[in-house]
């Protein structure tokens, strides 16, 4: 296992003791008895000793003895209480944690003794133990003694310990094994972030990918040890297996002139004493002055695409917080390494690594390099775990699996590099390709859809009526949303389409939550509620302070610029509604609000929609019922989330689960209730085309929509996601999709001839003409003349979308000029779409005040 | 640090924990403290001068923990190194099949050319059970030096340092010699000699 941390701790910590600076100079008795042998002459470091110490039964000599060196490793500067943390390794190689406090007034440390890498926890922890010991040294001891026999709290819950007469309380939640550090809750990370630039975190990067000999030096030890810590942690889902001592102490500087790999921190002074003979070939950092220095020329050796990558990722700084940099990172490992499954042989004794075809299977540009990395030690230790956990039937998926499957998805999808394609919802997509592959299933399905279209009354916005509809409408929008004559009001069209996406989910969001029940994702019916509520709101023409709240949500916040990039993107492409989807559906991403467009790695929804191809219950008719109906709704959901302000990423998870929902059968089948086969007669595949002359109308959406409203609830929104500009148009029954004018006629062209690489976009393109679609069907009762789509529809999954080539083009040379980034539009009249393609430009009177607002968080170009 | 060398060596010591890797440095070094012996932060080194051809060498050999977590050692354990010590237990065939793993990896991937094979413990032939002749047919396969060793009884251990010592020494002073025609590989190797030597 390349894990170095202790698995099965039983004790939060194991020991607790004071260290004081004695100043005579001479090492206290008790400690210098054991001299270290061979490694003599060492001078000039303080000298502690243990003044108090908890529990006795402590009985580690060794550590107990190495304690007071790593307390006061050398004289260090000390104004003000420093925090930082030491690492011991076991006999068998695991760490052992020391968390330090060193309190300049009374010259003396605290430091716990633990196995868990809880840096965070156990910093608080001292803060409290520091505090108590202050203000109540009575009950200083009972907090420790409850604090040591309380026990490791398990996965997922909660450790309370009280104090103050119970007038406060520790808490802390045992930290997920798999999360990546964020800023700016992770102290490591912090401290690496604001001393090391991003210059140096690549060069720091790269010597670790090479398993130097690494020194960090700096005057501060806290400093140097959470640069350690974090600079570690970069390598995830590899672990430095090698010599590791974020804080050196004086007595120990000789280990620096060890020939092996190693990461040290030493503290400057400890550095001074040491000549570069006897250091050797070895890379320095110096955090305080930002010095690099190394004999060799890692960055170099690295692939150019994955530095010029990490340059441009790494200078976005004001994306950086939550665990966008440890993504960074994480993503270009997972271009590294992300692959390696494909190299995995099996063999009667198990599964096995084959490095050569490991190197074939990978891009040419990378292969020297990872033919340089097989030969690392901490890759080998990856791999060797990886397929240990295969071997013994260990499911696992840690951030890092699912990164490297968005990934794949994402490098399925795209033709070229364009970094916003790779923003294309991947659940979509899959979605289309499974439901292609059994056309048959996907023929079923369609005809459900046909006979329940017929059986829907026209809307009636305030009644509420038969809820499994929506399902229906869903379909029905995409059916019809290439009709020319829905052009003009794809806005409306959204409205209906997030309704359908929002029914789609009820079944979805269940199923949902069974897949993803080790992402504890938050229970979907809740999701479907907000859903449900915000369908509701678009549907009845979205009131205008509504939409406002939910745009100036967007845009606060990282999260917000990313989308509102996408959605540029999406504008001017009309690849739109993939893009918005591109936001976490899992609670893991969710929690990282910043999702560059520019970078792939974000995208969450890969990884689950990767699984669910592959899942084997995916191919069951009533799955494949459930994807079709999913693939609609993605596009919708996003927009309904944009107006109402309801968070989108459950809309999403619940989305895919659709699409994959085989656990949730039951589910699946009530929303499958009024799709029952006995009105099959009622209408045909021709009646959904557009093009279609002789096309029987289509029944409006309103009980559909009516159902949704009633199941609204008052939920406050989570989470926001940026819609894409045509859902806000829609919402706000802006008569102009700047996507359909561009997208129809090449949707309408290459839709004959579906080819399986685009067959992939087609949800994505043909989405605004479902938007449409729906937005008309809506509006009949109200304003329009019901008009039946009169053409030829698309087959629903075989459909081909139209290359985007010109969008694309223009977008990237915004993104180059940094103009992608949020230009508000404050009138409808500037939303001019980015890639030129034209908007159109009809707006009705009634709807300007809806699309202003709606389109304040819309990023456009001029 | 003390002066009176001419070469400075970094050796390694690997092998499985148990199979005496600390009792042989301890029997081998100046230091005769024997308390506790890899130190808290998984590695330890013993030091010892020699006199080998009239030349002081001064011997740094570095062991760290939990090797034996390791499938394979890769190559950049050993980049910095001049020679490596290969310690199994003879009493123990599976410590000898993860040295074979070890070597096959240093064989096929790594510069390093100084090693010997080590099966300590050669004290109780009840107990034996990786035979010598095995053993030695490896070692031949592998062109390397077998030593059966008891560091308890102090049986070979000193022969078996001075060996490593000398080829490493020898392997130095050839490679200084061919140094203008040396590939690449060499002349790094040759680099590093020289740099501890003027550090002397």
């Amino acid at each position: 296992m390349s894990s170095r941390n202790k698995t099965d701790v039983k004790k939060l910590f194991e020991y607790w003791c004071e260290v004081s600076r004695t100043h005579d100079g001479i090492e206290h008795t008790n400690i210098s008895r054991h001299s270290n042998g061979g490694s003599g002459g060492y001078s000039g470091a303080p000298v502690g000793v243990i003044t108090e110490s908890f529990p006795e039964s402590f009985r580690d000599e060794k550590t107990i003895h190495d304690i007071p060196a790593f307390a006061f490793p050398c004289e260090f500067e000390s104004d003000s209480v420093q925090s930082y943390s030491f690492v011991l390794t076991t006999d068998d190689s695991k760490w052992r944690f020391g968390f330090c406090r060193h309190d300049p007034k009374t010259e003396s440390t605290m430091v716990i003794i633990t196995l868990l890498p809880w840096h965070d926890t156990f910093l608080r922890l001292l803060g409290v133990l520091a505090e108590l010991r202050r203000t109540e040294p009575k009950e200083f001891q009972q907090f420790l003694t409850e604090a040591y026999n309380s026990g490791v709290p398990d996965v997922g819950s909660q450790l309370k310990l009280v104090y103050s007469q119970g007038q406060s309380q520790f808490i802390f939640e045992r930290p997920k094994p798999f999360q990546l550090p964020s800023i700016p809750e992770n102290h490591n990370l912090n401290l690496y972030y604001n001393f090391v630039d991003p210059k140096n975190m690549i060069a720091v990067f790269a010597a670790m990918l090479a398993e130097r000999r690494i020194i960090f030096t700096s005057t501060r030890l806290d400093r140097l040890s959470s640069c350690i810590q974090a600079a570690n942690a970069f390598l995830y889902p590899m672990v430095w297996q090698h010599i590791f001592i974020p804080v050196l102490p004086m007595k120990l500087k000789d280990y620096l002139s060890a020939p092996m790999p190693y990461l040290i921190g030493v503290p400057h002074l400890v550095l001074k004493t040491m000549t570069p003979e006897e250091l050797g070939e070895v890379v320095t950092l110096d955090c305080d002055t930002k010095i690099f220095d190394s004999p060799f020329d890692d960055v170099h050796a690295m692939p150019s695409e994955i530095v010029s990558q990490l340059k441009k990722q790494l200078s976005h700084s004001h994306q950086h917080m939550g665990d966008r940099v440890s993504k960074i990172f994480l993503g270009v490992l997972v271009q590294l390494i992300g692959g390696y499954r494909d190299a995995v042989e099996f063999r009667e004794t198990g599964k096995t690594f084959n490095r050569d075809k490991f190197i074939e299977s990978r891009p040419s540009h990378l292969r020297p390099f990872l033919t340089k990395m097989m030969e690392l030690q901490i890759f080998q230790q990856f791999i060797d775990e990886r397929l240990e956990m295969m071997n013994t039937g260990l499911g696992f998926s840690d951030e890092f699996e699912q990164e490297t499957v968005r990934y794949a998805e994402k490098l399925k999808k795209r033709g070229r590099f364009y970094q916003l394609k790779e923003k294309t919802n991947p659940a979509v997509k899959t979605a289309v390709k499974s439901v292609k592959e059994s056309s048959r299933l996907a023929k079923h399905a369609y005809k459900d859809l046909k006979t329940k279209l017929r059986d829907i009354t026209p809307p009636n916005p305030s009644s509420s009526s038969h809820l499994h509809h929506n399902n229906n409408n869903n379909f029905r929008s995409h059916l019809n949303s290439n009709t020319p004559h829905d052009r003009l009001d794809g806005v409306s069209v959204g409205s209906s389409g997030y309704v359908t996406s929002a029914s789609g989910k009820e079944s979805a969001g269940k199923s949902l939550k069974t897949y993803l029940g080790r992402h504890s994702a938050p229970s979907s019916p809740v999701f479907c509620k907000r859903i449900g509520s915000s369908s509701a709101a678009v549907f009845q023409y979205a009131p205008k302070d509504q939409i406002t709240n939910a745009s100036q949500h967007l845009r606060r916040g990282p999260t917000t610029l990313a989308m509102s990039n996408s959605s540029t993107h999406i504008q001017s492409n009309g690849y739109a509604k993939s893009s918005p989807i591109s936001f976490n559906h899992n609670h893991h991403l969710a929690s990282s609000p910043t999702i560059s467009p520019a970078s792939s790695l974000c995208s969450s929804e890969m990884n689950l929609s990767q699984e669910l191809q592959n899942h084997p219950l995916f191919k069951s008719p009533i799955v494949d019922r459930s994807s079709l109906r999913s693939l609609q709704p993605q596009h919708m959901t996003l927009g309904l989330n944009d107006t109402t302000t309801t968070t989108v990423a459950s809309a999403n998870t619940s989305t895919d689960a659709g699409s994959h929902s085989t656990n949730a059968s039951e589910e699946s089948m009530k929303d499958l209730i009024s799709l029952d086969d006995s009105h099959n007669s009622s209408f045909d595949l021709e009646d959904f085309d557009p093009l279609n002359q002789n096309a029987r109308p289509l029944p409006t959406l309103g009980k559909a929509m009516n159902s949704q409203r009633n199941k609204s609830t008052t939920l406050p929104a989570t989470a926001s996601r940026t819609p894409p500009a045509s859902f806000i148009t829609a919402a706000n029954n802006s008569i102009s999709n700047p996507l359909y004018t561009f997208y129809t006629p090449q949707h309408m062209a290459t839709s004959v001839t579906g080819q399986p690489l685009q067959s992939q976009h087609a949800p994505l393109t043909r989405a605004p003409g479902a938007i449409m679609q729906q937005h008309q069907q809506l509006q009949r009762p109200q304003q329009q003349p019901p008009t039946p789509p009169s053409e030829i529809p698309p087959p629903l999954p075989k459909s081909v979308p139209p290359p985007m080539p010109p969008p694309d083009e223009d977008f990237e040379l915004l993104r180059k000029y940094g103009l992608d980034q949020f230009t508000l539009i404050t009138t409808s009249v500037t939303a001019t779409s980015t890639s030129g393609t034209t908007m159109a430009g009809t707006t009705s009177s009634q709807q300007n005040g809806l699309t202003t607002t709606g389109m304040q968080n819309w990023t456009t170009f001029d | 640090m003390s002066r009176g060398f001419d070469h400075l060596f970094k050796l390694l010591i690997i092998g499985d924990s148990g199979v005496g890797k600390s009792s042989l440095l301890i029997r081998f070094s100046d230091d005769t403290f024997s308390g506790s012996y890899i130190t808290t932060i998984g590695v330890d080194f013993k030091i010892r001068t020699v006199v080998i051809d009239g030349k002081r060498v001064k011997l740094q050999i570095w062991d760290t923990a939990g090797q034996e977590r390791f499938r394979t050692i890769t190559s950049t354990y050993y980049r910095g190194t001049h020679g490596v010590i290969v310690v199994y237990d003879v009493t123990n065939g599976e410590s000898f099949a993860n040295v074979r793993r070890w070597l096959d990896e240093i064989q096929n991937n790594c510069d390093v050319v100084n090693k010997v094979l080590v099966g300590n413990k050669n004290d109780d032939p009840e107990r034996k059970v990786v035979i010598t002749e095995d053993a030695q047919r490896f070692a031949q396969q592998m062109d390397i030096e077998l030593f059966e060793t008891s560091a308890k009884e102090n049986i070979k251990v000193e022969e078996m340092f001075l060996s490593i010592t000398r080829q490493v020494l020898q392997h130095k002073l050839r490679t200084a010699q061919n140094e203008q025609q040396k590939d690449t590989i060499n002349l790094k190797k040759s680099n590093k000699p020289k740099k501890t030597r003027c550090c002397s």
